[in-house]
């Protein structure tokens, strides 16, 4: 067949559809950020990104993490590529951390000396949950997940995006703004048999409302019975309770369970854009625990060839912290210690907020069982609006504040400004 | 018990990694690593770090930016000091993204075609292994044909046409900018604007592939001709630019996407889009080497070491591939070497076999690709002469024919 141009030269130049694609939505969360910024207001607030501010609202570098930097600039000359999962260093320290803490996880120990423990390194959480939605895909026999409702704003578009079919379960009641566990426990329980289930590890989002340690049990039987697949999200390990090592209930569960032979396998996407305030610089993992060590080679080998295609390897900057404050006792204790004092700021902040509004005629006592960054306050979208509108406070139209915008130079402002939004 | 990964098999490994596994465990004093393509210094040090990035890293422990989420498009003045370097200038008709290095902006290029309609890619052979994979991990098509010829030892312009001229309009291109991975051979500017007459007589569409910029020239504005030939026709393309060989930053994976699109109400809606790609997949592309290699294009005294460290580092291997030349010529080694000259950059195809570098590296510890590429940057004053008499003693006593 003879192809030949008809078009004149000018319009052969721009044959590229670029007029077909639609404008995809922005982002919410960063509208929010840029409104902000527009605003003159000197008393404005931000309570849209979850990300922490000091208490005169700065960002701030984790002192650790900043001793840990300087070290690297002394020592590091290594620039050249990492492998496709990340080093060996940060493979080892990372899982060590998670399914070996402090040596109190002996089914996590145990699964570790099996080989049955693959971790990967990846770009940050929103990277492994991409990864973890492309293995499944490939070789999953379920093809969809359920994930709460509500959930992070990005779940559902990884999920889908990578060829799943995403459905909600039951597992916030905003009439009462509290856990709906009923509803919970039976929505989990309609849901087709193997399918995949997001669990957050903790402080819940955008909620900040998790699970007791009995409500999980409830929930890992019937994922047991279901033969439901868990995929755990832990964006935010350490920001329940303070600490790292206590917030990690779920996984030592699962571990026990693995072990006991009930849950054959679970996977788990691990960021540490929060606990260790690495936003930026996308650091995060992968772990998928095997049934043997021979299948934790397999999907291993899968794994890398998932993610050559798309990146060929993962950022090392992050990474060399991690695995340099892993490596050093001292440098441990002080992340911990660092770590324990900006949750210790973000309850300060919470209580306070929480004794200065008004509770005549609205229930606040939600706000003290959440956990996290964030409070989910309940509010309406009308109220948030004119929050916005009104006392320039920005935050997400579903009523959540990350409350690390908040401080004691603003909290009274905030509070004011709640009160006299729920007055009407 | 049953598990849902039981039928799982275990994948292969890229073959490049075996051979980067039996060259580290090799401790042979005379060893010689001409494989994986990174630059190597003068004294054979693959961690080379480039001054300038030195002192960039130095510059951010002082002024320490902090490591806060950046924008989903990238960090702004990364941005812009990327499309200064790739187009001399900052073009308002070009929208570009932050990536993870070459590889994801080669990602990010692929998944906006093919969301666009584009499911043919063609690859010009030999190439680099990894395009095969990214192009059907989006789920496109990818052909082959022919860009080198084996024979005369330099590109096979009649193939080249000849794919151009038969592909289905609609189809995409991909072409290396500079220094071709594996063979060293690039296009002249004769026959690039041959190849960019055919695209757009044709409806093709092309992407750039950008990760040696500098390197083959020593100047990073001219190694990017072609790309800025293909603006001045005011055609539609994407450039996907790298800094891991050309700054080193090879595993902070600083990399960019760029799109030219000539219909300005375009810019937003691809922008929109590729910022929606990269939500799904990363959500930001991670910022340390971004920060670098935008205070190294931004800070007049950094931007200066810059020009000087690729200048010198295009310097050097030329003239490592001048001794080289010199050698085979002075050993009367059999074959004609004459090409290691007349390419540029880091990769020489050198012809020699794959029981050739069998043998490289069983008798002398030579590990090159059994392709045959050499990555020129292995070698150096101390270590060419070594290079080239083993080259000599194994064609000699495994004669090609
Ligand atoms: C629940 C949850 N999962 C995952 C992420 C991913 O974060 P990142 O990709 O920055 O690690 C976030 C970030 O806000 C989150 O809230
Ligand atoms: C031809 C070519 N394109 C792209 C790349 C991408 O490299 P990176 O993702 O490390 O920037 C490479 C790296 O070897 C290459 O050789």
């Amino acid at each position: 067949m003879l192809r030949r141009s008809t078009r004149p030269f000018s319009v052969a130049t721009r044959l590229a559809k670029w007029n077909e694609i639609p404008l995809a939505p922005p982002d919410k969360i960063l509208g929010i950020s840029e409104a902000f910024q527009k605003d003159t207001n000197s008393k404005k607030i931000n309570l849209g990104v979850g990300a922490y501010r000091d208490n005169s609202g700065k960002p701030i570098v984790f002192p650790s993490v900043k001793k840990a930097e300087t070290v690297l600039l002394e020592k590091e000359t290594d620039k050249e590529y990492t492998g496709i999962i990340g080093s060996k260093k940060y493979q080892d320290s990372v899982r060590n951390f998670i399914f070996n803490n402090s040596g109190k996880d002996a089914s996590g120990a145990q699964l570790i000396k099996e080989g049955r423990i693959v971790t990967a390194q990846t770009i940050s959480g929103t990277g492994s949950l991409r990864v973890i939605a492309d293995f499944l895909k490939r070789f999953n026999s379920a093809q969809n997940i359920i994930v709460p409702k509500p959930t992070w704003a990005n779940h559902v578009a990884v999920f889908t995006d990578a060829g799943l079919s995403a459905d909600f379960y039951a597992y916030y009641d905003k009439e009462n703004n509290d856990l709906d566990f009923a509803n919970l426990k039976k929505s989990i329980s309609d849901a087709a048999d193997e399918s995949v289930i997001l669990l957050h590890a903790c402080c819940h989002n955008p909620t900040g409302m998790d699970l007791t340690p009995e409500q999980w049990e409830e929930v890992l039987a019937i994922i047991e019975q279901k033969k439901l697949f868990p995929l755990v999200d832990m964006a935010y390990q350490g920001f329940a309770s303070g600490s790292p090592y206590k917030d990690i209930g779920l996984i030592r569960r699962l571990n026990e369970l693995v072990q006991e032979g009930k849950i054959p396998t679970y996977a788990l996407c691990q960021s540490f854009a929060k606990n260790m305030g690495l936003y930026g610089e996308r650091t995060g993992s992968i772990s998928i625990i095997a049934e043997s060590g021979s299948q934790a080679k397999a999907i291993e080998s899968q794994l890398k060839k998932l993610i050559r295609p798309m990146y060929s390897n993962p950022p090392i900057h992050g990474s060399r912290i991690v695995e340099t404050i892993f490596s050093d006792e001292n440098l441990l204790s002080e992340w911990l210690a660092d770590l324990d004092s900006v949750v210790g700021r973000l309850n300060v902040v919470r209580d306070k907020l929480y004794q200065k509004l008004d509770k005549t005629n609205y229930n606040w006592d939600h706000l003290l069982k959440q956990r996290g960054m964030f409070i989910y306050t309940g509010l309406s979208a009308e109220q948030v609006i004119e929050l916005r509108e009104k006392y320039s406070v920005y935050a997400t139209e579903d009523g959540r504040f990350s409350i690390s915008g908040v401080n004691e130079h603003n909290v009274d402002y905030l509070a004011d400004a709640i009160n006299q939004v729920i007055k009407k | 018990m049953p598990s849902v990964f039981s039928g799982l098999e275990e994948s292969s490994v890229d073959p490049i990694i075996n051979l980067m596994i039996a060259c580290k465990k090799d401790d042979h004093p005379n060893k010689i690593d001409v494989s994986v393509g990174v630059y190597q210094s003068e004294s054979g040090d693959p961690h080379y770090v480039f001054p300038c990035v030195r002192a960039a890293k130095e510059h951010l422990m002082e002024k320490d930016p902090g490591h806060c989420y950046t924008l989903m498009t990238g960090i702004a003045d990364y941005l812009s000091s990327a499309q200064k370097t790739i187009f001399g200038a900052n073009p308002s008709n070009v929208a570009s993204v932050q990536a993870v290095a070459g590889s994801g902006s080669l990602h990010l290029a692929f998944s906006l075609l093919k969301s666009i309609g584009y499911k043919d890619f063609y690859i010009g052979t030999p190439s680099w292994s990894n395009y095969r994979g990214m192009i059907e991990h989006v789920g496109c098509n990818y052909i082959e044909y022919p860009y080198y010829n084996y024979e005369t030892r330099s590109v096979d312009i009649e193939a080249v046409k000849k794919a151009l001229n038969e592909a289905p309009s609609k189809s995409v291109f991909v072409l290396q900018a500079v220094c071709h991975n594996p063979t060293g051979c690039d296009l002249s500017h004769d026959q690039w604007s041959l190849i960019f007459d055919i695209i757009q007589q044709r409806g093709l569409f092309l992407v750039f592939d950008i990760a040696y910029q500098g390197l083959s020239s020593g100047d990073v504005n001219k190694d990017a001709w072609a790309i800025r030939e293909a603006y001045s026709r005011k055609m539609e393309f994407i450039a996907c630019q790298s800094y891991s060989k050309n700054l080193g930053l090879y595993s902070e994976r600083a990399g960019c996407t760029h799109v030219c699109t000539w219909d300005l109400a375009n810019q937003n809606t691809v922008t929109s889009k590729l910022v929606a790609i990269s939500r799904n997949e990363v959500s930001f592309a991670p910022a340390f080497g971004a920060r670098i290699a935008a205070l190294v294009q931004t800070d007049p005294r950094l931007q200066q070491m810059w020009a000087e460290d690729v200048l010198r580092v295009g310097s050097r291997l030329q003239d490592v591939r001048k001794q080289a030349l010199d050698w085979f010529v002075k050993l009367q080694t059999p074959g004609d070497w004459s090409h290691i000259l007349e390419l540029a950059g880091l990769f020489w195809f050198s012809g020699i076999t794959q029981l050739q570098s069998e043998k490289l590296i069983e008798e002398y510890h030579i590990y090159a690709l059994s392709n045959g590429r050499v990555n020129v940057a292995g070698l150096n004053n101390s270590n060419v002469e070594y290079f080239c008499r083993s080259v000599d003693a194994i064609v000699r006593k495994f004669p090609s024919n």
